[in-house]
């Protein structure tokens, strides 16, 4: 394999990868982008997904690539090495355009409250910029992904534009949801969604597939791959099947290049001005952690001992009933509603935030298996239990805002390697009572929601599930001894190693991450290009 | 791998006639593409075939377990080979299985269900496992019982399982009105904000 150089090499192809080197390339420059898996395509996943003997775990459709490994669960391939006294079963998909292929399209974004965690209520860290600072990208990345939204809800972040697209219509099943929810005291938001409403960005309106997770079969949901594919439009060279497995740097502390192997274990050198990782908040950190040198004995860009450190996520609690009312989830979206005034208050001192969230997916399948395989349903009846249950099944969950703890971390495994040689990450995670009093709380809201909708069979979910909103292992802040990013999310200890991912983000919140991953994307971006120009 | 079937039992989804004429012509050439050939008849015929009654016995069994006046021959084919994959000395449980519903006309699904289930025998889960197959359009392990019985959530699926239908699967008919089958797309845009006709049950 022959060397290459590029202006810009960015390690990553998903939503925040891909959005930097649209831009950059746009701008002139010369961007090779560096994906670990391979190119898959829609048509391929969709077919998986109906062949899928899992229907339910959103990893089976994506088969784990012997070279990019990623995890898997039906069944598991172990992955990830979990070290911690709860396991942390993330998901997420190295191929071009990245975890972005399954999502629920939700695009929040932070509230200003959750930059100054610290300061407003006394836990956790502040970010070194406030909400005012992210507001234009946040505006930005919601033109560049395709937000539809719901202008007149107040979710409680100020905004200086409209939504892209006007929401799409509720369903009946959020719609009854809504109005009863709010007539107890309830705030309850359609949900931003990077999802069209209208023909947007040369993609489909959604038509009601249900089928977010897994894969939206007509791509009327956005995907990273949207702009990995945008990128290489407008210049960029991008490099599928590439594993970057070290980064080097120079004499005076600047990289100086990644290397990467590919699909056969073959290695290559990429040298390169600027350097942007994107490779997501477990990717990163190893690969940061796994690139020592006798100058960085502790990898590269961890003069804080805080690479791999602070893992946040949004650990989910549930609860599911049967409705008095026939409410029909399963028709539009998988997901559309959510309850918000649980995000924000004086109680953040004590517990964690959260966000509710009311699933649409159809639940037959379930529903179906349980009545043959539990309730030993057999003849007319089943059909019928089939229809009754699949019209009343409610299924709530919760995001339990995380704080920041060094000790949930991530690691190379020195134990472990995949295919090519790489060590496989390693996790240390648990649960704090943080948000332990929040879910004991989210538990009482359920119980009284089930009784607003005079529930049966009430089943809470108290497992802590993760959901893939994988944050804080390389931490944004102005302290390089207790900080990995600046402000700029470039490293302090490297004056060209950027980070572009949840990652950075010191608060965890309360709500999905996308939509911030990517206006920091565009805010990096615009921060690299006036880099460049004062550089050349 | 499941391949789309032109369907010889009531249309799942309500469908347009020239969609339905796309989708068969689709399901058509995958057809074709899965078996390599237009020659396919006579590879399927080089396979062990099943003795023809004991396919009988499966299909008449499955029509009645189901409730249906007719079920795909060409699924209950291949549910039937699945399940004789699967299941040590299938054709004697089911000819046992055949013997006890003719032995007890007067009885039920469910009652028969029940009292297979109560006998402990061999052939104890065997009806379930042919119920979960049409149901699902899936074939294996059947998932073990969770401890409470009135649970609402599934149990973990076998992910060997081989997976024969998905949108022919009956579980989706009792919905079919109302719900699409994820991953398909069955009315306009906005379709969702009407509140369904017809009742749950």
């Amino acid at each position: 394999m022959s060397d290459r150089s590029s202006d810009i090499v960015i390690v990553g192809s998903g939503v925040a990868g891909s959005l930097v080197a649209y831009h950059l390339a746009q701008a002139g420059l010369g961007v090779l982008l560096l994906e670990a898996g391979p190119r898959v395509k829609r048509g391929a996943i969709v077919e998986n997904f109906r062949n899928s003997a899992v229907k339910d775990d959103y990893m089976t459709p994506y088969p784990a690539s012997a070279h990019a490994p990623h995890p898997q669960f039906a069944p598991p391939n172990h992955y990830l090495i979990e070290k911690g006294s709860h396991p942390y079963a993330a998901q997420y998909i190295r191929a071009v355009g990245g975890t972005t292929w399954h999502w629920a399209a939700a695009a929040w974004r932070l509230l200003p409250s959750d930059f100054r965690l610290q300061t407003q209520y006394g836990v956790g860290r502040d970010w070194p910029i406030d909400y005012a600072a992210l507001e234009p990208f946040y505006c930005q990345a919601e033109r560049e992904l395709g937000v539809s939204g719901a202008d007149q809800a107040d979710v409680g972040s100020p905004r200086s534009q409209p939504y892209p697209m006007p929401a799409l219509p509720l369903s009946w099943m959020d719609r009854r949801f809504t109005d009863v929810m709010q007539a107890n005291g309830y705030h309850v938001v359609p949900e931003p969604a990077a999802r069209n409403s209208r023909p947007y960005d040369q993609r489909p309106t959604c038509c009601g597939n249900n089928n977010c997770m897994p894969i939206c079969p007509i791509g009327a949901q956005y995907a990273g791959v949207v702009h990995a594919h945008k990128a290489e439009q407008a210049g960029a060279t991008l490099l599928a099947d590439a594993v970057v497995y070290r980064i080097e740097h120079d004499s005076s502390g600047a990289i100086a290049a990644v290397h990467y192997k590919d699909a056969a274990g073959v290695s290559s050198r990429v040298s390169g001005r600027l350097f942007v990782l994107a490779a997501n908040g477990i990717e990163i950190p190893k690969l940061m952690l796994m690139s020592t040198s006798p100058r960085y004995p502790h990898g590269i860009g961890n003069s804080s001992d805080m690479v791999g450190r602070n893992l946040m996520d949004h650990p989910g609690t549930g609860v599911n009933f049967l409705s008095q009312e026939a409410l029909w989830p399963g028709r539009g979206p998988m997901e559309m509603t959510s309850v918000v005034n649980l995000r924000d208050g004086a109680f953040r001192s004590q517990h964690s935030a959260k966000k509710l969230h009311l699933s649409n997916a159809s639940v037959t399948a379930d529903v179906a298996t349980d009545l043959i395989v539990n309730k030993k349903m057999a003849g007319p009846g089943l059909d019928r239990q089939i229809r009754d249950r699949s019209a009343r099944k409610l299924i709530i969950n919760a995001f339990h805002e995380q704080l920041p703890d060094p000790a949930n971390r991530i690691l190379p495994s020195r134990e472990h390697q995949d295919a090519i040689g790489i060590p496989q990450p390693e996790i240390h995670y648990s649960i704090d009572d943080y948000v332990r009093r929040s879910a004991a709380d989210t538990r009482s809201n359920y119980a009284r929601i089930a009784a607003l909708f005079g529930g049966t069979e009430i089943e809470f979910k108290d497992d802590f599930a993760p959901n893939n909103h994988i944050m804080g292992t390389a931490i944004m802040g102005d302290d390089p001894a207790n900080s990995v990013v600046d402000a700029n999310c470039r490293t302090h200890d490297h004056p060209n190693l950027y980070i572009a991912s949840s990652a950075v983000m010191p608060s965890a919140a309360s709500v999905n991450c996308t939509l911030t991953i990517a206006a920091l994307a565009c805010r990096l971006a615009d921060h690299l290009q006036h880099q460049v120009k004062v550089a050349s | 791998m499941h391949t789309p079937l032109a369907d010889c039992d009531a249309p799942a989804v309500p469908v347009s006639p020239q969609r339905r004429r796309i989708l068969l012509a689709v399901g058509g050439i995958a057809l074709l593409a899965a078996v390599g050939g237009p020659h396919w008849p006579t590879a399927y015929a080089a396979t062990a075939q099943p003795a023809a009654s004991t396919l009988a016995q499966f299909m008449a069994l499955s029509t009645w377990l189901t409730g249906r006046p007719v079920l795909n021959a060409e699924l209950g084919r291949r549910y039937f080979d699945a399940l004789a994959a699967q299941v040590a000395g299938f054709a004697s449980q089911l000819a046992t299985l055949e013997s006890l519903r003719q032995g007890h006309p007067q009885q039920d699904q469910q009652a028969y269900c029940d009292a297979i289930d109560a006998s402990g025998a061999a052939h104890a889960s065997l009806p379930r496992r042919i119920l979960a197959a049409w149901y699902t359009g899936q074939v294996g392990k059947l998932p073990a019982p969770d401890a409470q019985h009135d649970r609402s959530s599934p149990p973990q699926p076998d992910a060997a399982a081989v997976v024969i239908a998905y949108e022919m699967a009956l579980m989706y008919r009792p919905t079919a009105d109302v719900l699409t089958i994820p991953s398909y797309c069955r009315d306009v845009p906005g379709y969702w904000a009407r509140q369904p006709q017809g009742s749950a049950a």
